[in-house]
């Protein structure tokens, strides 16, 4: 592979300069000496790009490919030179003592057997039911990252809580490992594709025919990254408003005003920017107020993939969070990762926002009374 | 059918690793079967360096520091200790025996100390055998 074909398959010869980009990239915004549309331009020169900044700062949030006239596909073209420094050398500044890549790297190998449902209420699932909700690495993630707020295994819980209120008891897939995500973003390629050959196994074997997720990484990657699995594949917030278009949901009353963050996954990935509003507008008391960049234009939590996160994080942190309080006192996030970021910059000195956080599924679970 | 047990041993700068070269100085004995990494505070150790350990085929890990109240840095082997603490969870999720992982405090002037802590933890980890479950003792 070279930067010539990473080039041709991602559109990235068509740039013509026009800096659109870069006039719209989060990080660029906050002060970082880098930017998409030079770095484009580099590689058309011939230049080595391995040692750029932006190889690794780049949140990959897509926001940039919205304004792109040329259909660039910037965020791909980051991911082919993450692969080739790393060919060089080259490797992100892994957060948290790189626990999440080794962890990942860990059930790639399959040298031990994971131990991580210990909380899991198994009145509220089946075992050959037709649905499964997928857990990820959330239970790891908390344990890890319990001091930065971490909260995911409540978000599985409430989704259980949420689907069983739906009539459906889901299966938990014992065996399933990470679903790879970060690996395949941050270059490790062949980490990505041994958790995925797992993932796909235990798959195929449970003869599910639907597969439930309430982190967007997840859903993500297993739709445009792994093979058709010919099952139908779903993030939680759909779900939910299959069941209020069919008129069979329920909601008690809770006052509050709201804004909402969309996940880059479930946004600019998935196109998924209506279920979750359509739910959020549908409770009675609910009023959702939108931030000045939202939808298609919205801004990131300020870390991906669990590298890089830098001053430049914290700024982008801080700024979307003035964008939430001017909008709502309370921010709904729709990913497990967005909220453990956001709950992070809160022990950052100097954090001065009166805001809350609620997560999308422990909302709803908390009003959501049956069909 | 031999085999022999790698172990990573955190020493910090100050106490610890001290300790270590005191046992030396006495000619105190303890298992070759540890590799010493020095550290400047036991609070330097990462969760990451322990998971990186274990992935890299470590059979055992042990964390080794000034006793509470002594560290060089005030409070670093406290935040090792809430460290090793969280990591015994998280070994446990990822189905690595937690026993697997230790705590110790020695201080530099505790050379026959150190040489116990090292063979009594080799001992256990023979008794455990290997990590990931490949040929046993
Ligand atoms: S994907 Fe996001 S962070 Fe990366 S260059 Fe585009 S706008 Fe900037
Ligand atoms: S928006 Fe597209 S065409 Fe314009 S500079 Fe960026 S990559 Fe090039
Ligand atoms: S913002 Fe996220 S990646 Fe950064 S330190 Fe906090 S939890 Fe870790």
């Amino acid at each position: 592979m070279t930067l010539q074909d990473s080039m041709q398959r991602t559109n990235a010869q068509m740039c013509y300069s026009c800096g659109k980009c870069t006039a719209h990239c989060p990080v660029v915004r906050v002060g970082a000496s880098e930017s998409p549309r030079e770095m484009v331009e580099r590689a058309q020169l011939g230049r080595d790009l391995t040692n750029d900044d932006l190889v690794w700062n780049c949140l990959t949030c897509k926001l940039c490919q919205n304004y792109c006239p040329e259909d660039v596909d910037f965020i791909g073209f980051i991911r082919e030179v993450r692969g080739l420094s790393r060919d060089n050398g080259g490797k992100p500044e892994y957060t948290h003592g790189e626990m999440m890549q080794t962890m990942a790297r860990i059930f790639a190998s399959g040298k031990f057997k994971q131990n991580k449902l210990e909380w899991l209420d198994r009145s509220k699932t089946s075992h050959d039911g037709e649905v499964a909700l997928w857990i990820g690495c959330g239970p790891y993630v908390d344990t890890a990252l319990k001091d930065h707020g971490s909260d995911q295994v409540n978000i599985s819980n409430a989704a259980l809580d949420v689907l069983n209120m739906l009539g459906i008891k889901p299966r938990v897939l014992d065996e399933e490992v990470c679903c790879g995500h970060d690996a395949l973003w941050i270059g490790e390629d062949e980490t990505f594709e041994a958790l995925m050959d797992k993932n796909l196994e235990v798959i195929s074997r449970s003869e599910i025919t639907k597969l439930v997720f309430t982190c967007p990484e997840g859903y993500e990657v297993m739709k445009h990254e792994y093979p058709d699995m010919g099952i139908e594949l779903a993030h939680i917030s759909e779900v939910v408003a299959d069941a209020v278009d069919d008129g069979v949901a329920t909601f008690d009353k809770m006052e509050k005003k709201v804004t909402y963050q969309d996940p880059c996954r479930l946004g600019r990935f998935l196109g998924i920017y209506d279920q979750p509003r359509k739910v959020l507008e549908h409770i009675p008391g609910i009023e959702l107020v939108e931030m000045e960049h939202s939808g298609k234009r919205s801004r990131c939590c300020g870390v991906s993939a669990w590298i890089n996160c830098n001053q430049n994080s914290k700024r982008m942190q801080m700024e979307r969070l003035e964008e939430a309080e001017n909008a709502a006192p309370t921010l709904v996030t729709n990913c497990p990762k967005c909220l453990t970021h956001f709950n992070c910059v809160k022990n950052e000195d100097g954090f001065d926002k009166e805001i809350e956080f609620m997560d999308w599924t422990v909302l709803v679970s908390k009003t959501l009374r049956g069909v | 059918m031999s085999w022999d047990p790698q172990i990573l041993v955190f020493a910090c700068n100050w106490c610890s690793y001290g300790g270590a070269d005191a046992a030396g100085v006495s000619r105190f004995q303890y298992p070759p079967d540890v590799q010493i990494v020095r550290v400047m505070c036991s609070g330097r150790v990462d969760p990451g360096f322990v998971l990186r350990a274990f992935n890299k085929g470590a059979d055992g890990v042990l964390v080794t520091g000034c006793h509470l109240g002594d560290c060089h840095y005030q409070d670093g082997n406290y935040k090792a200790e809430k460290r090793v603490e969280m990591l015994y969870t998280l070994l446990g999720q990822l189905g690595i025996q937690s026993e697997r992982l230790g705590l110790e405090w020695i201080s530099a002037a505790e050379g026959q100390r150190f040489a116990n802590v090292i063979t009594d933890f080799v001992g256990k980890i023979r008794r455990l055998g290997p990590a990931n479950g490949g040929e046993g003792p």
